[in-house]
């Protein structure tokens, strides 16, 4: 009770003081109403005046369109599937005739294959007979030829060498290149 | 420790004490509340929803240049004929009798005759369509010369369906082969409207047009 009747110098200016935070408060609060609603209704009015809703219309519109075309979209995804996969499978064929040809061109005149096996790995089987060890050993020399060019043969093994009568025979395994 | 009793009479003096500056805090608070309630999410929508707009508007010309592609290909019979030549060469299922015409077919084209042949067909339908592509082995002996031999594989790698001869065994004039006639079950398509249709390149067409070229060659030649 005795602040109310203090009329004191002190006192005036703790009262100025107080009279000024308090206007300075409230052009901030006023400040920040404007502001708060100034943003709230650009913002808001920024959002409803956007094309959302028409683009999603339309894009609605153009799927209809289309759905008419789904089996030829269906068709065009098959082609490609298809195409794919013979492209793969051309692709993956080993070329055995060539194969064959350039072993038979290494084979000398007096040797004869007996019999010649190519797998799917490339692995080659083979079996000459001669009736002259010279001619089995030149064709031997032609494959090993080949392995140090680094062409047609990746590595040869002679797995046997027979003899009956006046023939030879002779085992190779091996890979190809 | 003291105690500080927050009576009626109490509040109403620090409410008579501070009454002017607890209207203006009042307010900075519910305007902060209400930036942070309402104002940020609506200014992150509005952002997210021009994304949005660009995205859509992406999409639209991609479905207006699909629809114009469509369009164009309306009445056309290139795609129906593609797909015929492709299932041709790859069929949906095992197509014995298509193998053993292309066996019939390279035999004749390349003048060697068919000592035996084997194979198992199984199922004609797969039970369980698969997207893989499969394939039926054949185990196959022809007789000829080397150069007869050579045109067979040539003209049977020509012929469909498509097949892949896995493995060669020569003893005299008798040739063992062992061929892969493959084939691919239709596989549940499933696709996006939204994306770009990719059309059958040029480069695409002139494979399929020599698959055309093949298949309407009995010999493959």
């Amino acid at each position: 009770m005795s602040n109310e009747i203090n009329l004191s110098k002190k006192r005036v200016e703790k009262l100025g003081y107080e009279t000024k935070i308090a206007r300075i408060l409230q052009i901030i609060s006023i400040v920040f109403l404007f502001v708060t609603l100034v943003i709230s209704i650009v913002f808001f009015l920024l959002n409803r005046s956007l094309p959302l809703e028409a683009l999603t219309t339309q894009q609605n519109s153009l799927l209809a369109q289309i759905k008419p075309y789904d089996n030829t979209i269906v068709s065009l995804i098959h082609i490609h599937d298809r195409i794919t996969n013979i492209q793969a499978i051309s692709r993956s064929r080993i070329t055995f005739t060539k194969y064959i040809d350039d072993i038979k061109n290494l084979v000398p005149s007096s040797v004869s294959i007996d019999s010649l096996a190519i797998d799917d790995k490339k692995n080659l089987t083979l079996s000459i007979s001669s009736g002259q060890l010279l001619s089995l050993d030149e064709f031997v020399g032609n494959l090993i030829s080949q392995m140090d060019k680094k062409q047609l043969i990746q590595k040869i093994t002679i797995s046997g060498l027979n003899n009956s009568n006046t023939t030879y025979q002779l085992s190779i395994t091996g890979s190809l290149l | 420790m003291s105690t500080i009793g927050l009576d009626q009479t109490t509040l109403q003096i620090l409410y008579n004490r501070y009454k002017k500056y607890l209207i203006s805090i009042l307010i900075i608070l519910v305007c902060l509340l209400i930036i942070f309630l309402f104002v940020i999410p609506q200014v992150q929508s509005f952002f997210l929803s021009g994304q949005k707009i660009t995205e859509k508007k992406q999409t639209i010309a991609i479905l207006e240049q699909n629809l114009q592609v469509l369009s164009g290909l309306n009445g056309s019979s290139v795609i129906d004929n593609n797909l015929t030549t492709l299932v041709s060469a790859l069929p949906p299922n095992k197509d014995f009798v298509g193998i053993i015409t292309a066996i019939t077919q390279a035999a004749i084209g390349a003048g060697v005759s068919v000592k035996d042949y084997n194979f198992t067909v199984g199922n004609l339908i797969e039970e369980k369509p698969s997207s893989e592509q499969l394939s039926l082995l054949l185990n196959l002996t022809i007789s000829g010369n080397w150069e007869n031999a050579k045109n067979f594989i040539t003209i049977l790698n020509q012929q469909f369906p498509i097949s892949d001869i896995s493995n060669v065994s020569v003893t005299g004039n008798d040739y063992s082969l062992k061929a892969a006639f493959y084939y691919k079950p239709f596989s549940q398509v499933t696709y996006d409207a939204n994306l770009p249709l990719t059309l059958v390149s040029q480069k695409d067409q002139t494979f399929i047009d020599t698959l055309s070229a093949q298949q309407n060659s009995p010999s493959g030649q």
